[in-house]
């Protein structure tokens, strides 16, 4: 005897398909931080956003990455050790500027569009707490830079494991650098999401916290860098001004403590004494050329080691700019008029 | 004061607008209604010389409005979107909208024009710090501060409360009675039918009906007119009614029975007759179709 | 056991009423008086709020939503005090906002499932019931496009998706059908109405257009200056006069005649309706027979209402008596 199923096409049937109530399981403020997180995440990337909002984070890890990759490749076509274009702590420095300009485009997209469409209206009415709106926006760029910073290093290391003659060896020697290299991408990845957010959290327009944060950023290093170069002695302290050169002295301390100093004393980057008013030809000679051995030594330092500043004051001063960024986003959240 | 539009029409390359509007506007409260998109917007800003018609002719009294700047004498213009200057107190906004327009006794005007809207009580507050509808009395007294022969408001009562709509509602009758040509484009149509006298209706950029909405109404030959009545025998009036050649259709429902005619005329007429014949009385007697919402929304079905 | 059925009528006691205030106020600096000791109480349902002459209307929803702290006083929801417990009571609260509050580069689709996690919905349950949410606001293949691209009307029902998708208890519209059309007006309103009655969930909607007040609440507040005017069901403000109202086509002079003539003094208003007083009698017979005998038609016969602006002290539009005849 075949039993008739209840979908059997012959009984004629009409569903209620109309509101229903919803009666599972509610997960509360951490699922909507976890919510708010992974949403933070895929805005970041441009994820679900069309073609256009990928742009600019595509290029951008792009550019952060290519350079592994072509060292990578290299060095696994011409045998290893022998190419090193790149050090790990290296690739932290010249790379610094794209995370800035990834901030710049990026943390706007996270948070300021948010108060623009005024859809933190809709985020506060519910029972998320503002603490928790900024704790997600705060995770989701973190994380996103962290990986960022942490890609080409894995792909540098590869590709030195691959192409060396004893693969096992190179990994061995390599561990001591794993540490570093997490820990290097990781204060990259606060100071800059923390700095980005707080200024784009009290700027209402995108086009306007993209240009202040590049303003923070890299204006600021454009603008401190030769002013730290050609007069060290009286603007290093400048260097303190610009996240990104701190950040830049911090994963340098983080690798080699020492090399945030100079190689030389500080008398080296005081400036040349004049040549007495009625000097003979050979004393003038001696002066120029004094002269000239300082700079061509200075070029051979980086900022940082013109700066000459010692590593502790670049770790107070991001300590600083992390406590400074956490009250600006607790206080503008907590005020902000939805 | 006339405005008046010859086969007016606004195209922004293949994107017709505004296609072939003909209307003379007279004295007294005139609605213009229409979908969102269909166009109001757009003759409204030709009436107000801010477009250029591309094609057909816009004009006041004669005188094309485009680019005859001494035409906004007699224009007043209540645009929709925010266009108030923040910082200044309601009084100096009026004021500066007086002295633009060259009045001799700005100051005076200023003072009547912010009474007519009843807004002394807050006119040397910042603009900043008024309620929205507080805002668009604001807009209103500074178009009316120099006499204005002719009104062009674009919902004019948006974000003001029930007891403010009434009192401008007033107004606004009170200056069309007085000879002044309004034009009120709203979608609040409970409110343009208890306001205006005749009105405009747009569609796809082009004039649908016009007229008095009672007359719009008896035009629609091919709708039936629905009543709802309620009686003490709804079944046995029915059955008399539907024996009379006018009625179309009978419905019964909780409430009452819902008849509908071909023929006003002969339906209103014919049914006390027909009640008193049957004994039935008749309690209420509602014209379900006849406001303005039922014949926009005829109008919009087609 | 005593005390569990004492406990358990208090705890029924505190949910049969949806809202209740005690002498709320709210205070601005600078003067503002917002809310003035307000002592109200509001039932499941669906309930207008109007406001004349101040701040008081979104204060009001915001100190509802928990998201704003009175002056003095307090305001329970759901049984849930809103000011000391207003993250717990915002899980049982939907919110539309008057103003544009979407995102204009994303699928309303995307946004929805967003906010219902947001909402603390595990991430399959999101997606069903925004989908479900779309489908009963009327959203099919539009969801899939960017809400930039929508007109007003689409988007305000993505607001009230947002809205319901985490089923909450109760709904709080803010001015729902600003900005939209005359069609987008009736379909709003619609919806509202569906969500009051077929889905179950109370509903505050706080509007300036007593229009659509009456069309859709059975339960009316009115706050005026920031103090109670009234808070009592709509057809307590709709009911009916001793004036009954007539409108004929034809010669309506002789008809009031024939009426004066038949015992039933009548006069014409200046809007061309006829006013009858009822006087405790039942002159609609009279009136039928009247209107037979002399050949006018008969267009409209009811008791005239009061309307809902009659408690603002309104002045009459067109020099009529506000005629508002039938339900």
């Amino acid at each position: 005897m075949v039993r008739m199923s209840a979908l059997d096409a012959r009984a004629g049937a009409i569903y209620d398909i109309g509101y229903q109530h919803y009666d599972g399981k509610r997960l509360g403020r951490a699922g909507a931080v976890r919510a708010l997180y992974a949403h933070g995440l895929r805005t970041v990337f441009g994820l679900g956003r069309g073609v256009r909002a990928k742009i600019a984070p595509v290029a951008l890890v792009a550019f952060v990455i290519v350079p592994a990759v072509i060292q990578a490749a290299l060095a696994g076509l011409l045998g290893g050790g022998q190419i090193q274009l790149f050090t790990h702590e290296g690739y932290f420095r010249t790379t610094v500027w794209i995370f800035g300009l990834f901030c710049a485009f990026q943390t706007p997209e996270l948070v300021t569009g948010d108060q623009q469409h005024r859809v933190l209206a809709l985020y506060f009415s519910r029972a998320l707490r503002r603490p928790d709106y900024v704790l997600a926006r705060v995770g989701a760029l973190t994380t996103a830079l962290f990986i960022v910073g942490l890609l080409p290093h894995i792909v540098l290391m590869f590709g030195q494991y691959f192409s060396a003659a004893d693969t096992l060896k190179a990994m061995k020697d390599s561990v001591p650098q794993l540490p570093r290299i997490v820990a290097a991408a990781l204060v990259i990845a606060v100071l800059l999401s923390m700095v980005s957010l707080a200024i784009a959290s009290v700027i209402r327009r995108r086009p306007f916290a993209t240009a202040a944060i590049l303003g923070a950023l890299m204006v600021a290093s454009a603008f401190v860098t030769p002013l730290v170069i050609t007069r060290p002695d009286k603007m290093r302290y400048l260097v303190l001004a610009s996240p990104l050169m701190v950040g830049d002295g911090v994963t340098t301390w983080i690798f080699d403590t020492t090399k945030v100093r100079a190689p030389v004393d500080s008398a080296f980057f005081a400036p040349v004494a004049p040549p007495p008013a009625h000097a003979d030809s050979a004393t003038m000679a001696r002066h120029r050329a004094e002269v000239r051995r300082r700079s061509r030594g200075r070029e051979r330092m980086t900022v940082i080691q013109i700066a000459n500043l010692p590593g502790s004051l670049y770790l107070g001063t991001t300590a600083l700019l992390l406590i400074v960024s956490a009250g600006v986003l607790t206080l503008r959240y907590r005020h902000i008029e939805t | 004061m006339t405005v008046e539009l010859v086969h007016a029409s606004k195209w922004y390359g293949n994107v017709v607008a505004v296609n072939d509007v003909s209307f003379t506007l007279a004295p007294g409260v005139t609605g213009l209604l229409g979908p969102n998109g269909a166009g109001k917007s757009t003759i409204l800003h030709m009436i107000v010389g801010l477009l250029r018609p591309s094609g057909g002719v816009v004009q006041i009294n004669g005188t094309p409005v485009w680019q005859h700047a001494e035409v906004y004498r007699s224009i007043g213009f209540v645009p929709e979107s925010e266009s108030v200057y923040a910082f200044l107190s309601g009084y100096e906004f009026v004021l500066l909208n007086a002295r633009l327009h060259g009045l001799g006794d700005a100051a005076g005007a200023a003072m009547r024009a912010i009474a007519l809207v009843e807004l002394e009580g807050a006119k040397d507050r910042p603009i900043a710090t008024y309620s929205k509808g507080m805002r668009q009395r604001a807009k209103i007294a500074a178009t009316l501060v120099h006499d204005p022969g002719i009104l062009l408001l674009d919902e004019p009562f948006n974000g003001m409360d029930p007891k403010q709509r009434l009192q401008m509602m007033a107004v606004l009758r009170r200056l069309g009675d007085d000879g002044r040509t309004i034009l009120v484009s709203s979608h609040i149509l409970e409110e343009v039918d208890r306001l205006a006298d005749a009105v405009l209706v747009i569609l796809g950029g082009r004039l649908a009906a016009s007229g008095p909405s009672r007359e719009i109404r008896q035009l629609m030959t091919d709708r039936p007119h629905t009543f709802t009545l309620r009686t003490s025998d709804d079944r046995t009036l029915a059955a008399a009614l539907v024996r009379q050649s006018a009625t179309t259709s009978v419905e019964f429902a909780v409430g009452g029975m819902t008849v509908r005619t071909s023929d006003l005329g002969a339906f209103t007429r014919a049914l006390p007759v027909i009640a008193r014949e049957a004994r039935v009385s008749l309690h209420e007697v509602v014209p379900a179709d006849e406001s303005l919402e039922s014949v926009f929304s005829y109008l919009v079905q087609g | 056991m005593e005390s569990d059925t004492i406990q358990g009528e208090t705890s029924y006691l505190a949910t049969v009423s949806l809202l209740s205030t005690f002498e709320l106020t709210k205070r601005y600096p600078g003067g503002v008086t917002a809310l003035d000791g307000l002592t109200l109480e509001i039932e499941p349902g669906v309930t207008g709020l109007v406001g004349a002459n101040g701040a008081g209307k979104s204060t009001f929803l915001k100190i509802m939503l928990g998201l704003l702290e009175p002056t003095s006083g307090s305001l329970t929801v759901l049984g849930i005090d809103a000011t000391l417990r207003g993250p717990e009571l915002r899980q049982y609260l939907g919110y539309i906002p008057e103003f544009d509050c979407l995102p204009p580069d994303q699928p309303a689709a995307d946004f929805v499932t967003h906010m219902a996690r947001v909402s603390g919905l595990p991430p399959v349950a999101a997606r069903e019931r925004a989908a479900e949410m779309l489908r009963h606001v009327g959203l099919y293949d539009e969801r899939y496009r960017q809400i930039g691209g929508y007109s007003t009307g689409m988007k305000q029902r993505v607001k009230l998706a947002q809205a319901l998708v985490h089923d909450p208890r109760l709904l709080l519209l803010d001015e729902p059908t600003n900005g939209l059309d005359p069609a987008g007006r009736t379909d709003m309103l619609e919806l509202i109405r569906r969500t009051g009655t077929e889905f179950g969930i109370s509903v505050i909607v706080a509007s300036h257009l007593l229009g659509e007040i009456e069309q859709v609440c059975d339960f009316l507040v009115a706050i005026e200056a920031g103090k109670l005017l009234r808070a009592a069901p709509i057809a307590s403000f709709t009911r009916e006069t001793e004036l009954l109202v007539v409108e004929v086509i034809g010669d309506a002079a002789a008809f009031v005649g024939a009426l004066g003539a038949r015992g039933l003094p009548a006069r014409v208003s200046p809007d061309g309706s006829i006013a009858i007083e009822i006087d405790g009698g039942s002159p609609f017979d009279t009136v039928r027979d009247t209107a037979a005998e002399s050949g006018v038609g008969l267009l409209r016969l009811g008791r005239r209402r009061h309307r809902l602006e009659d408690m603002f002290g309104a002045p009459p539009a067109r020099g009529s008596d506000g005629t508002h005849v039938g339900a």
